[in-house]
Order: C-alpha cells, then sequence, then structure tokens
C-alpha cells in the first residue's frame, strides 16, 4: 500500500468541507456544530417566557420595556459530532486499489472531522468491529488516524451482521457512522444497516467500486479465485458472457442505492481508479456526507 | 505422390508453433476476482457449453492445421496420380500466312477469327497449364500459366509466308516432349500427318472456301536505252465461276487506263502494260515513280488484287570525266558508245579541282568518272569510277586470279588471261581478285555507288575489248539501282532488308506506309530490326534521303481460297477444363487459410477459445 500524501492545497480544499449532519446530532463537547440543545453560544435561536429559574442574565430587557412580560433569550448550542468510519478490511477489498482508494477516503473525511473539532474514531470490520482509533479530536490526530490506515491489512470475510452487532455497542452514543465498503456481503448488509439504523445512527455508506471489477477486460478462459472464499471456478470470458457479468453487476449496485435510498442512508459510489479529489467530489456530489462550510 | 516443389514441405515446421500457440491460447489464466458470486450466476449456462467447448477447442487445432496442410500443397504442388489433373503446355501457332488477310462473312478476318479462336482457348484451359505464342515470323511468347495475360498478348501476327507446320510444331515443341502445338489456320496442313494422328499438333481451323481472283505474279522490265517499261502480269482465278473485273493501270496513285477482264474458272491469263512517256503525255513517267495494276472491286482477298511497281527513271545518266591533261581515248570511245546507245545522256570533260565547284549541281543521277586523278576525300550522292588513281601498294605485273561474277559491273566480262603492267592493290569488297590482292573493289550504300579499279586502262592491253561492257554494266547499275540500299520489289512477308548499307550509319529509318509508319534504328549502316513486308507500297526514309519498295504476294498458293484435299483430321482440341480446375489452387488455398487465421484471431481477440 503505497503512503496516503495530501498535498497542500488538497489540505485546504478539505478543510472547507463540514460533515454534513442531516439530523442535528447531539454531542458531548462544543464544538461548531449547531445542536437542540440551546447552550452559550452567541448565535440566538430564540424567545420563550421566563419561568422561575432562568437565568436573569437571559432576561431580554428591552422586550419587557415594551411589551411589559418577562421573556429570556434563548441561543444555540455548537456542539461537536461524533463520526464513525467503519472501514472495510475484508479480503474482496484488496482488488482493483479499493482497499486504498477506501483508506485515503477514510482519511480525507477523518481530518474533515477533526479539522471541524468534531470526534472521529476509525473502526474497521470484516466478520468483525475492531476500533482502531477511538475518539480523535484535533487536526493535531490526524497522525494518528494516518498511522493506523497505513498500517492496517485486508483479511478475512466480510460479514456486516455479525460485526455490527458485536461491535457496536462499544460506539459511545448517537453517532455519525460512516460506512467504507464493497457491500460484498450480500445478504447481510441491509441488516447490518438496519441495525445502525435502530440504534439511531445517522449512517452514510461509500460503496467502492473497481473499474476491472465493473467492466472486466480480460477475454479468454480463466480460472477465477474468489478473494475472500477461495473457491475457484473456471471460466470462458466472452464477450457475452461478460456483458451478463456488467449487467448483474449493475443491478446489485442499483439495489444497494435503493436500499439505500429506501432507509434514508446516504449513498455514494466512487471509483477506486479515480483520483482522490474526484473521489471526494463524487462524495460531494452524492450529498448528505460532506457540505462546504 | 510427387511434389512440384518439394522445399514448399518445409512449411510443415510452422505446425510446431501452431500447435504452443493453440495450446497458450487454450490455456486457463487465474485470476482472482473480489467475489465469485455474480459469475456463479451467470456462468450456469457456459457450463453447458463446455462440451462444445471442448469440441471447438480441438476443431480450432484440427482447422489451423488443415490450413497449414493446405498453404503447403498449394506451395508444394503435389502431383497424385489418379486424383490430380495433369498440367498440359500448348504452343499456340497463329498462322500469319497471306490468305488470313482473307475476309470473311462479317467483315472479319481469318487472322481476326484465329487470334479470337486462340485467346477463348487459353482462357479454357485449366490453372496450371502453360501456353506459348509463336508465328511464324519466329516472334514468340515463351512458356507461362498466366492464361489471361497470354491470351491479352496474342495478336494478329504479321504477314509471312505460309509456314512450313512440321517446322513451325518442332520449333513450338523444342521446349519438351509433352507440348502440345495448336495450329490456328484457314487452311489444315497437309505435311503433317503423323503429328496430327499423334495429337502432338492439333488444329483449329478459322473461315471457309472462298472464290478468289488476284495477280499471281509480275514483272516490270525496259530494255538498255529504251524509254519505257514494261509491266506483264498474270491474273490468276481461283473459281468455280466465271469472274468479272476490271483492271485499273495506275501509275503514281493517278489512273491511266481501265480495261475490263473477264476469266474463266481456274483461268490463268497474262496480260501486260507499257508504261510509255510518249503515249502518257504530262504523267512524268520518265522521271520514274510507283506504277500499280489492280483489280477492281477487290474480293475477298484484297492483298493480291493489286500488283505494285517501282519504276526507275527513264533518263539517262550524265557521265562527268575528270582528267588531268587528256582523258584516256578508250574511256572516252567507250562512253561515246554509250551515248550514242542511249545508255548516257551526255559525257562532259572536267579538270579534278572543278569538282568542288561542281559538287553542288551534281544528285543521285550523275555518274563521275576520275581518269587517273585522286577523287575528293569525301564522296557525295551519285556514281563513282575511279581509274588508276596513284597512290601507294603499288604492284609490277599483278596476275588476277579471280573477280566477282554476281557483282553488277562485272556481268558478261571474263577477265581471264587479262593481263596488267601495274595495278594498286586495293582494300574493300574485291571485284577483280589478284594474287597480291584486290586490284578492283565496288561498294555501294544508299545513295553513293563506288567502283574503284587500281590500275589505268592504258596499263592493261586485254581489258580494253571488255571496257563498253564494264562501262554499260556500271552506268546501268550506278545511275539506280546501285544507288539504292532495298531492293525494289519484295515479297509479302519477306522481312524489309536493305542490301547494302543505308545513307546513314547512326540514326534512324522510317517505313512509312499509307496507314502507319515503322520507326527502326540504325546501327552502323544497318537497321536494328526488319519489318515483314506487307502489300503494297513501302516508303523507306532514311534522313534526307527516300526510296520507294514494292511489295505483292504473286503466290498463286497463297491466293487460292478454294478448299484442298483433306488432310489427316487429327485429333480434337482438347475441351475446356471445368470451373474447379479454373481456379488458381494455391491462391484459393492461400485465401482460405487467411481467411481461417483472421477468423481464428478475431475469436481469439473476443475471447473464444
Amino acid at each position: 500500500m503505497g503512503p496516503m500524501a495530501f498535498d497542500a492545497h488538497f489540505l485546504k480544499t478539505l478543510e472547507a468541507l463540514n460533515l454534513l449532519a442531516r439530523r442535528t446530532v447531539v454531542g458531548d463537547d462544543r464544538a461548531e456544530r449547531r445542536t437542540p440543545r440551546k447552550g452559550a453560544s452567541i448565535e440566538f435561536a430564540d424567545y420563550r417566557r421566563y419561568v422561575p429559574g432562568d437565568e436573569i442574565r437571559y432576561i431580554d430587557w428591552n422586550v419587557y420595556a415594551r411589551h411589559g412580560s418577562l421573556f429570556v433569550k434563548e441561543f444555540s448550542a455548537e456542539e461537536n459530532v461524533h463520526a464513525a468510519i467503519l472501514l472495510d478490511v475484508s479480503r474482496s477489498m484488496d482488488f482493483g486499489g479499493k482497499f486504498q482508494a477506501a483508506r485515503e477516503l477514510a482519511a480525507a473525511v477523518g481530518y474533515i472531522g477533526l479539522a471541524n473539532y468534531d470526534t472521529v474514531s476509525l473502526h474497521a470490520f470484516d466478520g468483525e468491529l475492531r476500533v482502531l482509533q477511538p475518539f480523535l479530536r484535533g487536526k493535531s490526530r490526524i497522525f494518528d488516524l494516518l498511522t493506523s490506515l497505513e498500517t492496517i491489512l485486508p483479511g478475512g470475510a466480510t460479514d456486516m451482521r455479525s460485526a455490527f452487532r458485536g461491535g457496536l455497542p462499544r460506539l459511545r452514543g448517537r453517532s455519525l457512522v460512516l460506512i467504507l465498503t464493497d457491500f460484498y456481503d450480500l445478504a447481510g448488509y441491509p441488516e447490518a444497516i438496519r441495525t445502525l439504523l435502530a440504534r439511531r445512527f445517522e449512517v452514510h455508506v461509500i460503496h467502492v467500486v473497481a473499474h476491472e471489477e465493473l467492466l472486466p477486460t480480460a477475454r479468454g478462459r480463466f480460472n477465477l479465485l474468489d478473494l475472500e472464499t477461495g473457491r475457484a471456478r473456471d471460466v470462458s470470458l466472452l464477450p457475452r458472457t461478460v456483458e451478463a457479468y456488467r449487467q448483474r453487476f449493475g443491478r446489485f449496485c442499483q439495489e444497494v442505492e435503493q436500499f439505500s435510498r429506501a432507509h434514508e442512508v446516504t449513498y455514494a459510489r466512487v471509483l477506486a481508479d479515480d483520483p482522490l479529489d474526484r473521489r471526494v467530489i463524487e462524495v460531494l456530489r452524492a450529498g448528505g456526507i460532506l457540505e462546504h462550510r | 505422390m510427387t511434389f512440384d516443389h518439394p522445399q514448399g514441405l518445409w512449411l510443415l515446421a510452422l505446425g510446431v508453433p501452431i500447435i504452443v500457440f493453440h495450446f497458450y491460447k487454450g490455456r486457463v489464466r487465474k485470476m482472482p476476482v473480489p467475489t465469485l458470486l455474480f459469475w456463479e450466476q451467470i456462468i450456469v449456462e457456459e457450463e453447458r457449453r463446455t462440451a462444445l467447448r471442448k469440441l471447438r477447442h480441438w476443431a480450432s487445432l484440427l482447422l489451423c492445421l488443415c490450413a497449414l496442410t493446405l498453404l503447403t500443397s498449394a506451395v508444394a504442388g503435389p502431383e497424385v496420380k489418379g486424383l490430380s489433373r495433369v498440367k498440359r503446355r500448348y504452343a499456340l501457332i497463329l498462322d500469319g500466312s497471306a490468305g488470313m488477310a482473307a475476309v470473311e462473312e462479317g467483315g472479319r478476318t481469318r487472322g481476326a477469327l484465329a487470334v479470337e479462336r486462340a485467346r477463348a482457348f487459353a482462357r479454357s484451359l485449366g490453372h496450371g497449364d502453360q501456353v506459348s505464342i509463336q508465328d511464324a515470323s519466329g516472334s514468340r511468347v515463351p512458356f507461362t500459366a498466366d492464361l489471361e495475360g497470354a491470351a491479352r498478348r496474342v495478336a494478329l501476327p504479321p504477314v509471312s509466308p505460309r509456314a512450313d507446320v512440321r517446322e513451325a510444331a518442332a520449333a513450338a515443341r523444342a521446349a519438351g516432349d509433352d507440348v502440345v502445338a495448336v495450329l490456328f489456320t484457314d487452311r489444315p496442313p497437309g505435311e503433317a500427318g503423323d503429328l496430327l494422328e499423334s495429337g502432338k499438333l492439333r488444329v483449329a481451323r478459322v473461315g471457309t472456301p472462298r472464290p478468289n481472283v488476284g495477280w499471281t505474279s509480275g514483272v516490270s522490265s525496259r530494255r538498255p536505252g529504251e524509254k519505257r517499261i514494261t509491266l506483264s502480269l498474270v491474273l490468276s482465278s481461283f473459281s468455280e465461276v466465271e469472274e468479272g473485273r476490271e483492271v485499273v493501270l495506275s501509275f503514281n496513285g493517278k489512273p491511266l487506263r481501265r480495261e475490263a477482264v473477264r476469266l474463266k474458272p481456274g483461268e490463268r491469263t497474262e496480260r501486260s502494260w507499257v508504261l510509255d512517256p510518249s503515249v502518257f503525255p504530262g504523267e512524268k513517267i520518265e522521271e520514274g515513280g510507283r506504277a500499280s495494276v489492280s483489280l477492281e472491286p477487290e474480293d475477298a482477298l484484297a492483298v493480291d488484287d493489286v500488283a505494285s511497281f517501282v519504276v526507275p527513271s527513264l533518263v539517262p545518266p550524265t557521265v562527268i570525266v575528270f582528267h588531268a591533261g587528256k582523258p584516256d581515248s578508250l574511256l572516252m570511245v567507250a562512253l561515246t558508245t554509250l551515248q550514242s546507245g542511249g545508255v548516257v545522256h551526255e559525257v562532259l570533260l572536267a579538270p579534278p579541282e572543278e569538282y568542288d565547284r561542281m559538287r553542288e549541281q551534281l544528285g543521285e543521277g550523275w555518274i563521275m568518272v576520275f581518269d587517273r586523278v585522286a577523287p575528293p576525300a569525301r564522296l557525295g550522292q551519285g556514281g563513282y569510277l575511279i581509274l588508276g588513281a596513284p597512290g601507294p601498294r603499288s604492284v609490277e605485273r599483278p596476275t588476277i586470279v579471280d573477280w566477282d561474277r554476281d557483282a553488277a559491273p562485272n556481268r558478261l566480262v571474263d577477265y581471264a588471261g587479262v593481263l596488267l603492267r601495274r595495278s594498286r592493290i586495293l582494300d574493300g569488297p574485291p571485284l577483280i581478285l589478284a594474287i597480291e590482292g584486290p586490284v578492283a573493289v565496288g561498294s555501294a550504300r544508299g545513295g553513293q555507288a563506288v567502283v574503284e579499279v587500281g590500275f589505268a586502262l592504258e596499263d592493261s592491253e586485254y581489258l580494253k575489248p571488255a571496257l563498253p561492257i564494264f562501262l554499260f554494266n556500271f552506268v546501268e547499275w550506278a545511275a539506280y539501282r546501285g544507288l539504292r540500299s532495298f531492293r525494289t520489289e519484295y515479297r509479302v512477308g519477306d522481312p524489309l532488308r536493305p542490301e547494302r548499307p543505308l545513307w546513314i550509319d547512326e540514326g534512324e529509318l522510317v517505313f512509312e506506309r499509307a496507314d502507319r509508319a515503322d520507326r527502326v534504328p540504325v546501327r552502323r549502316g544497318r537497321p536494328a530490326s526488319t519489318p515483314a513486308a506487307e502489300a503494297g507500297f513501302v516508303r523507306a526514309r532514311v534522313a534526307e534521303r527516300a526510296e520507294w519498295i514494292a511489295v505483292n504476294l504473286f503466290d498463286a498458293d497463297a491466293s487460292d481460297l478454294r478448299e484442298r484435299p483433306e488432310s489427316p483430321p487429327g485429333l480434337p482440341l482438347p475441351p475446356a477444363a471445368p470451373w474447379h480446375a479454373r481456379i488458381p489452387y494455391a491462391a484459393a488455398a492461400v485465401a482460405v487459410v487467411v481467411a481461417l487465421l483472421l477468423l481464428e484471431w478475431s475469436l481469439f481477440m473476443r475471447g473464444v477459445v
């Protein structure tokens, strides 16, 4: 795996982005994100009638002078978001540069979160979920994130259902969850995502696809080896065979996307062969995951 | 089994890389995929085709090896006894005799029909057969398997005397015993019965028997001193019915006289006409020209309907004697005698230094005699007699041992026993030969005739009685015929070969006919080639000088277009090869191989292996 290097220009671009929470989520620490909780920021939120016990300093005396009733001003609190990045490290990701592409995206998203004083945690999953970096905060922790990403290697078979069921309790509270995967757990991914949603996580998925996976160019007789299961099959890659595969794979992508849309899960599909900035743009274009600050 | 090109069998070695490539392309390569799930859903149908694929895999190898075998056989050219079609070689002989110019119904000549038939025959042969084309003139297209190209090269042969069929067939079959000669002619050969019976000679006959009337011989004559020309001709009928024609006498293309003539079946009649300037005043017959006697209207064979003649000038030449001091009395007596006999127009005397001044006025019709004086270094056009000119290599009492009896100046002159006191020994074609060498030489080329005698008349006692005859001969010869390079008359088909060197050494000779001109380069005074003579007048032009030539058929055998006694029928022409025998096997094999390889490559590129 090549090192992940972001140039200064690209970093500036990342810093101009923000992790987008469709639902306003509640964080633990103050940050640069509004929350439903009224807080002590300088941004005015609303008025409400004074009730005993309210702090006198929030009474708006100008309103009292005009109307003769006591109203207290409420301010929106700016709190941080906990962004949990779930990186698929199954063997199927070790194809066509998918894993490298996913790692780079994880790093980019993580940097965006850290730059916005959000709490970022990095998790790897295949058959189980492993915490690589819990609760990073601040831009200076990006190196911890990168180190973890660079040291991790793909291995194991995808089982999203058991991974998310068993590992999720270890996540703290209600978080924004970003899953980077190729979804090669066709039977398990719906239930896995539903599990996350049930726990009121805001789920975003980035479907990483390799070009060779989307449009195979090889022709001839091949012994196809399943990277995850190790099973092998002989097949003649004829044009019609490849076309049938292409249609089947397209249908699979559509199914994943439709499932995501149906469950209000943000879905973005990126091509592993595209350059990183292009991939980030694709994620932006998908909407719901990143936004300009 | 034998092979035309056994070295082509090396191509079979290509089988090794073909087999290697076949198994290379058919090998199963490993390819990791992220999941087999989708592939397994679609390769179920693929697996059902495995048997077919295996069959296709081996069929592909079989096809490639078949293609290689096909290609090898195309190159090696196998010959399998009983299976392969025997390749033949045919020599196409086109009869170029005058009779082939006869016009058949439909307006086409027998020659044109023969060409068409020969082309059709060449195109009907099978692939691998070879043909060569030849005609009686000796022109030959070598054996070639390019039948279409050979068919295109079949052309009307030049008119030539009727060839000896046996000789032509032998020449054609010189390439090998397998060669079959095919003669395209209007007349079955009568002298090649054995060849016909053995099938080595086949005859393709063109044309049908036809009646004909034509001139079968003719001659123009003039007695010395006479100022008229007599044309004597023989007219023959080769018809079974009485024929009527009109005979037209023309001079330089202008009709002078017409008369009707009727010929009974097979009749042969002699006719003569006199071209007398006094009878046809104003026609300038005395200046010479072209006379023709033609039959009207033309019949099927036009070439024997016209008899052509080149008439020499009837004006006797002027003789100038260049001498120092007093001319030889015997010479003057002889010349005066010739003048009185009308052989010489005038005898003039002049000192040798006058030659250069007079040169501009002298032409071909003049004869110059240098009596004991040296001639100028460069002689121009005209006749020259040089008698006893001073010079080196002089010998005393040379003994004459021989002379050229066929040379025109020596006609009827006997030099036996002639004693010479002294003479120079000369260089050149000898007219009179002494032990010591030539004492008289003669040479002629276009426009110039020279006789040089190495001794003076006064030094020869015994030549004196023969001198008038010698001078008569010389004047008659040098005034006209000695100045020509070509004869005045040729027979149809004769090569137009000059008898003497042309007027120039290097340049171009042009044979001008009514409808075309043939240009022939000249090297060392000789034409590089000699076209065959065709009936009519031909103007041979070299630089500023021209000579008319008359060409006549005068061949009763060629003019007779009637049916002749049948010769042995011989074997018929070989039948046309079937369509599949005409396909070039090698080309077809290579095309199939290329198509197969392209198909294989295409399938390989598309993943079908």
